[in-house]
């Protein structure tokens, strides 16, 4: 027995964790796990090692080994297609999601993969993605080797059967080509007419005439290509009965043109060119930056994203591996440790031990005997099974809840805003105008008629309300990304300020979701025998023993004379001749009679019950402050799978008033939802596991609360990273004070209209007082909106 | 030795005709490198140079290996 002593911290060479008591020793190195000293073997043999060098212990940890044969799938002809790029006779090109992708040293490991195989041609990583995409020559290597090969050093790449369904989106870059185009003739039309404004010789009016027909020159790009981003969304939305902010857009910038072009050719004057290019071109600058989404993050999953892409199939006693949706009713499936299980069926073989964290989120593992039914979503952690299908994967009960009617149709994004509302009294008023005043013109100085009603439809243009609009939005989704927490899109922000009802799912959002919290009750225990007991608990693979072991914290261990396990109830064993029983209530006292309390471990030693170990869950940091904060603001529910066994705490902690829900199912937790919102109330969802998916999609705000960024989440409309929950209500009032700006900057645009107004009714708003007005309104509209939003921000202490 | 002050003048203000035509000429010559310009942009969205911004900077820093 080896006595090394837990105080002193040793971190693995490899991946940077505690080694615990037994590091394992190769080449003067220190590692926690088997997996972590082969890839570093690996790397060593092959000269790489400056992997290490790089970023100070850059690997992930290898504790759990990916079994062999995980990538037989991809020698099936049909998935290879579904995941191949482009392929010719000497090479082919493949793109993987590598999730575990994080430092330098990934990248300069990833990029310099041909140096472990040879077939390899090259190999780039986008970063941001998390992509690898990889050539090789198909001759001397396979998908499934690289795949392989990509596991052994520890960046296993996530294939779901999201690959084979969905083809890749490809990211519109249109909006930058219209923006840059619009960028270059905004700037020649204003540079050639500078002469125009600044006065010219008469001498040289041949000189004008050549710069006001490049400027048509220069106009018609910004006027058909640029310009048609809008036209298209106006339509689009014209076309749904629904007048947006960017039909009047739309009908400034067309009047704008035409006008102009009369003037030119009828040798008036100028013309707008420069101010109608100069709106495109920061509206343009304003939709850019608003759209900027987080590449490296996915709003859409859904179920097929978890999946995955093929299982292992028993046809007369032989394994083959099938891609997911062939499976058919009656097949016999092996599920692996730490498999998915894909499709609902009855358990033929093995113990299982499914984890339904992810569909139900109840936290401890359910144990199922043979002939019980297991669901699919969730998760073996015991040995391997055997599984026999009895609902196809489409029907399955999770994929069933997902395929719900109601979840199908999107929320119509941009006809919610407040804006378009806005813009659409702002368009009237000002058609008002243009109508009377070339009513008043008519009757007076008939000339002037047309040039009073277009000079007031020019200005009219409702483009500072979209300016403002599109710059503060783009500067707080930047601020709230900054403080890690993303939101899908700009509408997101305005659905926050508006909602007045919060629902919490418990395991994994308000609490941890690991067993890190014990409290044993009971007589005291010695050192003796915390040890001993360790060493029974050591022996279970089962998570609540695991947790005991470790709670613990002893490093002594006892060799065990008789140790035996009963799924569902515990384990006893012999060590150091006294007999140790750990396990549920009914099981360690022997009575059937006894109630059996949930989340606690009994201990029994020799005859005598010492005592109990209760799990609690561990409640994230300064949860209850945000609870005090929002419970004065907003009605509060918490849904949870698990089971009631904290019920009081959370009832102090939510107030009476909060509405408590256990053991909820997915489908209960969407049905509460959709009961809020029959009774008028906006409400905001905020889970982080498959179960709260449907809950996340009918809520009027999901937001999916994640570990770490590289964990996956369900389809929500934001994601939060968990150690930034309790911000929460600050986040909700930056969304609100995000409105008051908006107004704020729109007012300060009306003053400079009412400027250009009072000389478009007079018939008096020459090109150049467009040009000055123009670029000094959208100025001190940026000005005001980057002003203001930093500074609110700031004064929340955001970052 | 050198041009007069007074013969620079005479080029380019005096002929009319000289005038136009120099400034048509930096005319062209300024739109054409600005569409340069132009093109380079769209040449560097289109060729995904702003796909990744994180990797870039810290690739250029590894040394090349000689195979």
């Amino acid at each position: 027995m080896s006595l090394l002593s837990t105080n002193t911290y040793v971190q693995c060479y490899h991946c940077g964790e505690d080694c615990d008591v037994h590091p394992i020793l190769a080449h003067d190195k220190q590692f926690c796990c088997e997996g972590c000293r082969m890839v570093f073997e690996i790397l060593n043999q092959n000269g790489m090692c400056d992997y290490y060098a790089i970023s100070k212990n850059p690997g992930i940890n290898q504790r759990i080994r990916v079994r062999e044969n995980k990538f037989a799938f991809l020698d099936d002809g049909a998935i290879q297609q579904s995941l191949i790029v482009f392929k010719n006779d000497d090479e082919t090109h493949i793109s993987f999601y590598l999730p575990q992708i994080h430092c330098s040293s990934c990248l300069w490991l990833l990029e310099n993969l041909h140096r472990l195989d040879d077939a390899i041609i090259r190999c780039k990583i986008n970063f941001t993605r998390k992509e690898a995409d990889i050539v090789f020559d198909q001759r001397f290597t396979s998908i499934r080797k690289i795949a392989e090969l990509l596991t052994s050093i520890g960046y296993e790449p996530y294939i779901s059967l999201k690959d084979i369904q969905h083809a890749k989106p490809t990211i519109d870059k249109s909006k930058i080509y219209k923006l840059g185009v619009a960028g270059f003739c905004f700037a020649n039309i204003m540079l050639l007419s500078f002469p125009e404004y600044l006065g010219i010789d008469s001498k040289e009016q041949n000189l004008l005439v050549i710069f006001r027909y490049l400027n048509v020159l220069l106009s018609l790009p910004v006027f058909f290509y640029s310009g048609s981003e809008f036209y298209i969304s106006a339509w689009k939305s014209l076309k749904h009965g629904f007048l947006n902010i960017d039909a009047p857009i739309v009908l400034s910038v067309i009047v704008t043109f035409c006008r102009s072009l009369y003037e030119v050719f009828t040798n008036q004057g100028v013309g707008y060119f420069d101010s109608m290019s100069g709106i495109v071109f920061f509206m343009l600058v304003g939709r850019v930056l608003q759209d900027k989404t987080y590449e490296q993050l996915s709003f859409e999953r859904d179920y097929t994203s978890y999946f995955p892409i093929a299982v292992t199939k028993l046809k007369d006693k032989e394994e083959q591996t099938v891609p997911l949706p062939d499976i058919q009713l009656n097949d016999t499936l092996l599920i692996h440790s730490q498999e998915l299980i894909p499709a609902d069926g009855i358990l033929t073989r093995g113990k299982a031990l499914i984890d339904y964290s992810f569909v139900t989120g109840e936290s401890i593992p359910v144990e199922k005997e043979m002939g019980e039914i297991i669901y699919a979503g969730g998760k073996q952690i015991g040995g391997n099974i055997e599984l026999l299908v009895i609902k196809e994967v489409a029907q399955s009960y999770l994929t069933k809840l997902w395929n719900r009617e109601e979840l199908q149709k999107n929320k119509k994004d941009e006809e919610r805003s407040f804006v378009h509302l806005l813009s659409r009294y702002f368009t009237w008023i000002f058609f008002a105008i243009a109508i009377s005043a070339a009513v008043y013109w008519s009757f007076h100085d008939h000339a002037k008629m047309w040039t009073a009603a277009t000079a007031v439809l020019i200005v009219a243009c409702p483009c500072a309300l979209l300016l403002s609009n599109t710059f503060t939005n783009g500067n707080i989704l930047r601020r709230l990304g900054r403080n890690h927490f993303y939101l899908r899109n700009a509408q997101t922000i305005e659905d926050i300020a508006n909602i007045d009802y919060i629902v919490f799912d418990k395991t994994g959002t308000l609490t941890t979701g690991e067993y890190h919290h014990i409290v044993y009750e009971g007589q005291p225990l010695n050192k003796e025998m915390k040890i001993k007991i360790a060493s029974l608990a050591v022996q279970s693979t089962h998570p609540m023993s695991k947790a005991i072991a470790s709670w613990l914290n002893e490093s002594n261990r006892y060799e065990l004379m008789v140790f035996e396990e009963f799924t569902g109830k515990g384990i006893e064993g012999i060590v150091e001749n006294e007999l140790i029983v750990l396990g549920s209530k009914t099981f360690v006292t022997d009575n059937a009679l006894e109630k059996d309390i949930e989340s606690t471990v009994y201990l029994k030693v020799g005859n005598t019950i010492l005592g109990r170990f209760s799990f609690q869950n561990n409640y994230r940091e300064k949860i209850p402050t945000l609870i005090k904060k929002l419970r004065n603001h907003y009605g509060l529910s918490v849904l949870s799978g698990d089971n009631d066994g904290e019920k009081k705490y959370l009832k102090d902690l939510l107030g009476h008033y909060a509405n408590i829900s256990f053991h909820q199912k997915p489908e209960d937790k969407l049905e509460a939802i959709q009961q809020l919102q029959r009774t008028g109330r906006k409400v905001m969802m905020i889970g982080d596991g498959l179960n709260d998916a449907g809950a996340l999609k009918q809520a009027n705000v999901g937001i999916a609360v994640t570990e770490n960024s590289n964990t996956f989440t369900p389809a929500s409309d934001g994601i939060l990273q968990a150690n930034q929950l309790h911000r929460l209500y600050t986040f909700i009032r930056l969304c609100k004070a995000n409105k008051r700006i908006i107004m704020f900057a729109f007012i300060i645009s009306i003053l400079y209209n009412i400027v250009g107004l009072s000389f478009a009714v007079k018939g008096l708003l020459s090109p150049m007082k467009a040009a000055i007005l123009m670029p000094s309104s959208t100025i001190s509209i940026l000005l005001i909106t980057f002003g203001l939003s930093n500074l609110i921000a700031k004064k929340m202490s955001l970052k | 030795m050198s041009l007069s002050r007074a013969t620079i003048t005479n080029i380019f203000v005096d002929n009319q005709s000289n005038l136009v035509s120099v400034i048509i000429l930096l005319l062209i010559a300024s739109i054409s490198v600005a569409s340069l310009f132009l093109a380079a942009f769209i040449w560097s969205v289109k060729t995904g140079q702003y796909d990744d911004e994180a990797s870039p900077p810290v690739r250029i820093l590894f040394d090349d290996f000689k195979k």
